[in-house]
């Protein structure tokens, strides 16, 4: 579980984040979302440490990031950032990185790291692929293999910045139900996403940011009915009801 | 199980790789020390190496002349080709080599500036060209953190670091002109007259070098993920990229100390290897260190052999070979093959 409170972030003079005060439980699936320099990647950076915070606190399943090292924390949350290199590596061995915070040195890995890779590459649909380099996947696969590498790093809240770039509906639609999946294992899924529908379909909460500041938060139908997307946006959301449950569309 | 069944037969080509990087490293020693104005049998040379005549004509000849050349050859192949290896992997650029980002040019002032100083001090001379080098990498190393340089504006920034360095280089030079004793050599690189004295410190400075580098092998792996994933997975990148670009550093100046500025061995080998091995990095620097002392050993003797009895410096060939082959790289980046 990852609580903030009060939380401020920025970059050089200019103020990012303002007293944002959240909770993301376990088991659930959050979607950030807001217009471009809204702050939602900026807080999944804060969370993690990539960008140091300006004030407020964090917490860890409970713990303070202030205390903890940074292979403490990585052991708490994991992140996929939006932009990665891909080393000319074997698919396996990528996913064997996820287990680079229990590393002692030497830095070998163990039998128990090896099942684990196994286990997440299963879990993460990219089994089949372990053994193709990654320079010769497509990026639908690529991103299952990054996906398996966040769950080898056995942490209980997993971050994703724009998970869905670059890939094509099916491939969309896969990592929704893969996070959906994590979700139901107990993992707490946070997401940055840009497709309003992807989010009100599989998320079990959304939290709406503009400037820097939470305008919404709630579970989809809360979301639709305050109206915070539409003025945040500029745009009309609308909802129909389907066999599988309510879909939305925006105009 | 069908995957690791997989893996293992990757594994034993990889295998045979380095048994090829071994034998070729082996064949070149061999031939650089028989080759010469007097060839001398492969048989000779063993009962030399195994101590078993120590006083013949052909012994002093091995042992006072082709063994430290040899070495020399092997030790710089080996540190360059490394030194390359890791500047490419943590500046996340394929077109940075010691020598194309002003590395091999700060280690050669820094000599320069020490042969001046002090003309008789030769086990400074790598500690010297240790400092140049990690002056000039630094120098690249902040232009790159304070722009977010593109790959194409950290090679002009080697440019122009280059430039400065040889610019001091030639005012020392002017003002104390002993110091061009053999700077003619220096500059384009070669090993004629190497002794062991001369080739000792380097020695320990390299292995050393190499050996931290090997031992931070998993580190490098996680760096070369990114800034932003390798930080998420726990590691202190700045801490771990300076340590890294020092060692590199350590690694060229020390191999410039004695063979003076040999160029484009950081850059075809690495390369080369990348393609063969993959990016692991304990693969990529023990394959690049085989290679890099293979390739170094057989333009020696191709630069003793082309126009005997005329040797050429080793360095001329190298420049031959890696003109073209960075020109190559620099259409294929500007064909986006190159990431």
């Amino acid at each position: 579980m990852i609580e903030l409170k009060q939380l401020c972030a920025g970059y050089g003079d200019r103020v990012v984040l303002r007293d944002i005060s959240l909770r993301f439980e376990a088991g659930k699936l959050i979607v950030l979302l807001g217009p471009n320099g809204s702050g939602k990647s900026t807080l999944l950076k804060t969370i993690v440490g990539l960008n140091e915070k300006r004030g407020g606190e964090i917490l860890l399943d409970g713990v303070s990031v202030d205390a903890l090292s940074p292979r403490q924390r990585a052991k708490r949350v994991a992140y996929m950032a939006q932009k990665r290199n891909t080393p000319n590596i074997i698919a396996r061995r990528m996913v064997l990185h996820g287990r680079f915070p229990y590393l002692s040195y030497p830095r070998r890995y163990f039998l128990e790291d090896l099942r684990i890779a196994e286990e997440a590459l299963a879990l993460a649909g990219a089994a089949d692929v372990a053994e193709a380099p990654m320079e010769e996947l497509s990026e639908g696969q690529r991103q299952k293999v990054y996906l398996a590498m966040a769950l080898a790093q056995d942490t209980a809240s997993i971050l994703m910045d724009e998970p869905t770039n670059f890939l094509d509906v099916r491939h969309q639609l896969n990592l929704m139900k893969l996070a959906c999946r994590m979700t139901a294992k107990g993992k707490c899924v946070v997401m940055v996403l840009h497709d309003i529908r992807l989010a009100m379909k599989y998320a079990d909460e959304i939290i709406v940011l503009e400037n820097g500041e939470v305008q919404g938060d709630g579970t989809p139908g809360q979301i639709y009915q305050s109206g915070v997307i539409d003025s945040v946006f500029g745009i009309r959301l609308s909802k129909f009801e389907t066999t599988s449950g309510p879909e939305y569309y925006y105009e | 199980m069908k995957n690791w069944r997989i893996s293992f037969t990757r594994q034993g080509a990889k295998s045979k790789i380095y048994l090829i990087l071994v034998l070729l490293v082996l064949s070149a020693a061999l031939l650089s020390i028989c080759l010469g104005a007097v060839w001398i049998e492969p048989k000779a040379v063993l009962r030399v190496l195994l101590g078993r005549d120590r006083s013949s004509v052909q012994a002093n000849i091995i042992l006072l002349t082709r063994l430290p050349r040899t070495c020399g050859c092997l030790l710089a192949g080996m540190a360059l080709a490394v030194s390359g290896a890791v500047i490419q992997s943590v500046l996340s650029n394929p077109l940075a080599a010691p020598n194309i980002i002003g590395v091999n040019s700060g280690a050669g002032m820094a000599v320069i500036i020490c042969t001046a100083i002090a003309p008789t001090a030769v086990t400074a001379m790598p500690f010297a060209a240790f400092a140049g080098a990690l002056f000039a990498v630094l120098t690249v190393l902040a232009i790159a953190e304070k722009t977010g340089a593109s790959k194409m504006t950290l090679v002009l920034s080697g440019v122009a670091v280059t430039s400065i360095f040889s610019a001091v280089t030639d005012a020392v030079i002017t003002f104390v002109p002993e110091a061009l004793n053999g700077y003619s050599d220096f500059r384009i690189g070669g090993f004629a007259n190497l002794t062991f004295a001369k080739l000792g410190p380097a020695f320990w400075v390299i292995l050393a070098a190499l050996l931290l580098v090997l031992s931070l092998s998993n580190e490098l792996d996680v760096l070369m993920l990114g800034r932003e994933t390798a930080q998420s997975l726990g590691l202190r990148t700045k801490p771990l990229r300076l340590i890294l670009l020092a060692l590199a550093a350590a690694l060229a100046g020390a191999a410039v100390s004695f063979s003076g500025m040999l160029g484009f061995v950081g850059l075809i080998v690495p390369h080369i290897m990348r393609k063969i091995v993959g990016e692991n990095s304990l693969e990529l620097v023990c394959s690049c260190a085989l290679g890099g002392a293979a390739l170094v050993t057989f333009c020696d003797l191709l630069a003793r052999v082309l126009f005997a009895p005329y040797e050429l410096p080793v360095g001329i060939v190298l420049s031959l070979l890696g003109g073209p082959f960075f020109i190559v790289l620099l259409l294929r980046q500007r064909k986006g093959r190159i990431p």
